[in-house]
């Protein structure tokens, strides 16, 4: 009852302030935009609910839904000053989980800050441009990635944490970097220098440092690097880096692994005396930061070759990136840096203006880590979950090294856009609204599994 | 009740900008109206880097962060009738606390009404002989203040709490801090305000105020004023404004009990009445007086000096207020405790800054400033996310919170080492369990209720700077009466968030600012 409530005043405010902002257009060089979506999909098949054991979070067969609206401007101060600003509401549904729960479900409102950043951008030589953006604002290296990708300003480094979805936040334009950011541009070369304040993943308001150098060729071909001293500047070091005498075990969740296990530092078996009975176990100590690398690429053969005719403007461009999720070895876990290596290639297929965007993409990622990530936003802990089947072994955590996408877009009638996606990604769903079953866990763990999403966006 | 009264409130404000927007909208459908639109947006972050008292939560090092925006429209009906409409969104973080609690925080967001105001002026100057506001609107009789002062509003009388903080509501005049009417009087260098304002931020709720402020500017350069504050004067509910016997069914038990064991007690373990003689009971209530002057002085123009200097710089201002006129049983005995005053200087900065100032205020209330006995819910005045974790009793009492109520019988001190079962951290009914790296610091400390003086001076440095008229870069450091953010304490407990932060000399935090508005 009470959302509804909210439901209606946010409608009511929303149809009272767009019409005063349509009058109120005045003699200062304001620009205002805004949209309004809805999208509802399914999880057609999910193998396991790795998130705490039980059945609550079985997401077989879950609709999930949700509907928004943004609205936002962009001021200009005079010829170097800008601002942007805006608000989203978004109703969302917890996924339902399991029969079992059901009766838990209900939609919760929340709206965000969609964007609240100034810029100040300024040719400083000919064919030179700065430009410094500082609040909270939107970065993406790598827009031509719909869903796979985008490694390097994603996720946890250890354990790592690729970050994938349906138009998920860095995929789109709304705002995801909370800190600063220097861009220095010479004709087709830009350095782009970020601080990240941590407000994603927990423990929260630890600052990186990246930076990712782009090189445009051209309209064919353009390729990037780039390095994130990921929390290189922790707000408490002892959260990022425990040792032995660690506090970083807390309970609430009933998802964590019981206390006296691999929380703060890795225990690996060296040797195993069959005789005595005994065995060497060392502990291995690491740190939440990390180093992680990036590469990508993008190659548009209808530059190459001056292809022209009825192909649209993102017809037939090939991209990839690679990432390196931590560049330190830790024994067990994180051993082999091969297994930390995320490299996914996309392909706009020809869509010939019927589509904007028909993308396929397909990611290899061979890390053996369980994909679930509650015990490192609750416990701040490094070391990945493990889990174990029936018998008490190991659960076969390779069975999600690859994931793929398939996306469309299309914008009609000028202001109307459908979108949507077949995929088996790194979906990651707030389990049911039992509180105590909060889930981290990703949902598709399988190639048997995978989800549908649809969109339909308002937008002026 | 104090969920009741939320929700009233909710509906009082939801009205009130139903209301405007309604009058605004009508009006403008009608014919054509002046209207424009005002936007803010800001990211701000910073740090408590010490406090001294971690009773209830342990907020040093803690750092803060936010960002929020504010869409506001101001129309213009008629040659005389105006009105402005806004709201405003708040993306906030529980306050980390201590390193169990952090692994809970959540991001909030809190949404507010910026302004519901409907005005009726008979010129559009910046005094003109009538203007009427009503509805929800913003009024600062000293704008010069950047932190500490305006004691007239903000906050209430018994106790005597003293509200400041970076961008608190009532310095931050992009938001409204009063709901009701505001009559002004401009007549030449004279102006006088008579206000009717609804309580929203404190219980006991909904009660009226009537105040009035004076302001007279003398030679161009010094401006005096004065007013009175007649708090809650009009009670929605006297049985909560006046508790008396028979008030609720019981209320008096615990002050009973206690009077009647026979035991020393601290009259702050008191909750509504005190016996100071035979005969002679004092009820303690939530009405009182705030009487205040307060006056600014700008150099530049008394000295004639000019030139290279900044418009806001060498202004000297004060402020000074009694809280309650009325002396109250053994807790309110002495005036000189209920008298706060401040000064403040903007340091010339020569156009580099628009204003670098240094506000310091001495304040000898005899009580630790923590809110949880006369209770609050979920304030905007606050910055509050959710309900405070422990309201010590059911109706608002309009005496200080004991320190034995932290320390004493209510808290019981456990330590929980490092690798102790989780189970140690949580909370055993009324009892608090305190992490092993939290400092207690009561008995014989500057907490003692014998030896509360440690929080007696307080000081603000802030400077700001605005570019391209558009783009603003604020920062503040200060010792001042900020009340953080509670922490979040398990899935569902809070805990803080209801007292001051900084509670000794030794205690300060920064925050620092950039944003844009047009």
């Amino acid at each position: 009852m009470r959302s509804v409530i909210g439901y209606r005043n946010l409608i009511l405010a929303c149809l009272t302030a767009l019409p005063l902002m349509a009058w109120g257009q005045d003699a200062a060089d304001i620009k205002y935009k805004g949209a309004a979506w809805l999208q509802f999909g399914r999880i057609m098949h999910s193998t396991d609910s790795l998130a705490h054991g039980a059945e609550a979070n079985n997401m077989n067969g879950n609709w999930v839904q949700a509907a928004g609206v943004s609205v936002a401007s962009v001021a200009k101060f005079g010829p170097y000053w800008e601002g942007g600003m805006g608000i989203v509401a978004l109703q969302s549904h917890a996924a339902r989980g399991d029969l079992s729960v059901a009766n838990n479900w209900y939609t919760s409102l929340a709206t965000s800050v969609g964007e609240a950043r100034v810029t100040y951008t300024r040719p400083t030589l000919p064919n030179h441009k700065l430009q410094v953006n500082v609040g909270f604002f939107n970065y993406n290296y790598n827009p031509d990635v719909k869903n796979l990708g985008l490694y390097l300003l994603r996720g946890y480094v250890y354990p790592g944490t690729p970050i994938s979805g349906f138009e998920a936040r860095h995929t789109i334009p709304g705002a995801n970097i909370f800190g600063a950011m220097a861009s220095y541009s010479i004709g087709g070369l830009k350095n782009d220098l970020l601080v990240i304040s941590e407000t994603e993943n927990r423990p929260y308001f630890d600052l990186s440092l990246a930076d990712v150098v782009t090189w445009q060729m051209g309209d064919a071909f353009s390729v990037a690097a780039g390095a994130n001293l990921y929390r290189v500047k922790p707000r408490n070091p002892e959260n990022n880096s425990p040792g032995r005498d660690c506090k970083n075990v807390v309970t609430g969740y009933n998802q964590i692994d019981p206390t006296g296990t691999e929380h703060c530092y890795i225990l690996d078996t060296v040797s195993v005396d069959t005789v005595a009975g005994t065995s060497d176990v060392d502990t291995v100590f690491g740190s939440m930061n990390g180093t992680k690398l990036m590469g990508r690429f993008r190659l548009d053969p209808k530059a190459l070759f001056g292809l022209s005719g009825s192909l649209g403007k993102q017809d037939l461009v090939v991209y990839g990136e690679l990432g390196v999720l931590g560049i330190t070895n830790y024994r067990k876990y994180y051993a082999d840096i091969k297994r930390r290596m995320p490299v996914m290639v996309g392909f706009n297929l020809p869509a010939f203006g019927w589509l904007d965007k028909l993308s396929m993409e397909v990611e290899y990622y061979a890390s053996k880590n369980l994909p679930d990530y509650g015990k490192n936003e609750t416990s701040y802990s490094w070391v990945p979950r493990t889990a174990y089947d029936e018998k008490g072994l190991p659960l076969d955590n390779g069975r999600d090294d690859w994931k793929w996408s398939l996306y469309f877009s299309k914008v009609t009638l000028g202001n109307v856009r459908f979108s949507g996606q077949v995929a088996n990604d790194h979906l990651r769903l707030f389990g049911p609204p039992d509180i105590g079953l909060a889930s981290y866990a990703e949902v598709l763990s399988t190639p048997k599994d995978w989800y549908w999403m649809f969109r339909t966006t308002c937008f002026f | 009740m104090l969920r009741t009264s939320y929700l009233r409130f909710a509906s009082a404000t939801g009205l009130a900008w139903l209301v405007a927007a309604g009058v605004l909208l009508a009006a403008a459908a009608s014919h054509a109206v002046e209207f424009q639109l005002h936007g803010r947006t800001w990211t701000e972050a910073g740090r408590i880097m010490n406090s001294t008292d971690t009773l209830q939560t342990n907020f040093s090092g803690n750092w803060q962060q936010s960002m929020g925006m504010q869409i506001q429209s101001s129309v213009g009906i008629s040659e005389r009738l105006s009105g402005s409409l806004g709201l405003g969104l708040s993306q906030v973080y529980h306050s980390l606390g201590n390193p169990n609690q952090e692994k809970f925080v959540l991001s909030k967001f809190v949404n507010y009404v910026t302004e519901a105001r409907l005005t009726y002026a008979l010129d559009k100057t910046e005094n003109p002989f009538f203007r009427a506001d009503f509805g929800s609107f913003a009024f600062n009789y000293a704008p010069y203040v950047k932190n500490l002062g305006l004691y007239l509003f903000r906050g209430p009388v018994y106790p005597g709490f003293l509200v400041s903080g970076f961008k608190e509501y009532r310095t931050d005049t992009t938001r409204a801090g009063f709901l009701g009417l505001r009559l002004h009087n401009g007549l030449g260098n004279f102006q006088q305000d008579f206000l009717v304002n609804s309580e929203r931020d404190l219980p006991p709720s909904f009660d009226w105020s009537l105040g009035y402020v004076a302001r007279y500017k003398a030679f161009g350069a010094l401006e005096i004023g004065a007013g009175v504050n007649f708090y809650h004067l009009i009670a929605e509910n006297p049985d909560i404004t006046d508790p008396k016997r028979s008030s609720v069914d019981g209320i008096f038990n615990h002050d009973d009990q206690l009077v009647a064991s026979g035991v020393a007690y601290h009259p702050q373990e008191l909750h509504y009445y005190e016996v100071m003689g035979p005969g002679d009971t004092v009820t303690y209530t939530h009405r009182g007086v705030k009487v205040g002057g307060f006056f600014s002085f700008d150099l530049k123009k008394a000295l004639g000096v000019d030139g290279a200097l900044g418009e806001k710089d060498l202004l000297l201002y004060g402020e000074t207020a009694l809280i309650g006129v009325r002396n109250h049983g053994s807790i309110y005995a002495k005036r000189g405790e209920r008298m706060p005053f401040m000064f403040g200087f903007n340091l010339p900065t020569f156009g580099v800054l628009d204003f670098l100032s240094v506000e310091v205020e001495r304040y000898t209330a005899r009580y630790r400033a923590d809110y949880s006995k006369l209770g609050f819910d979920r304030s905007l005045y606050f910055n509050n996310i959710a309900a405070p974790p422990m309201p010590t009793i059911k109706n608002p009492s309009a005496i200080p919170i004991s320190a034995k109520d932290l320390a004493g019988e209510r808290y019981k001190v456990i330590e929980c080492p490092a690798g102790s079962d989780p189970s140690c951290f949580a909370h055993e009914g009324d009892f608090r369990v305190i992490a092993t790296g939290d400092t207690i610091d009561v008995k014989g400390g500057p907490l003692d209720p014998e030896n509360l003086t440690a929080d007696d001076w307080k000081w603000s440095v802030n400077a700001e700077k605005t570019f391209a008229g558009h783009v603003q870069f604020a920062a503040q450091v200060a010792n001042d009466h900020l009340v953080a953010r509670p922490t979040r304490a398990g899935l569902l407990n809070e805990a803080g968030g209801i007292s001051e932060v900084l509670s000794s000399m030794k205690d300060w935090y920064f925050m620092l600012r950039i944003g844009y508005f047009f």
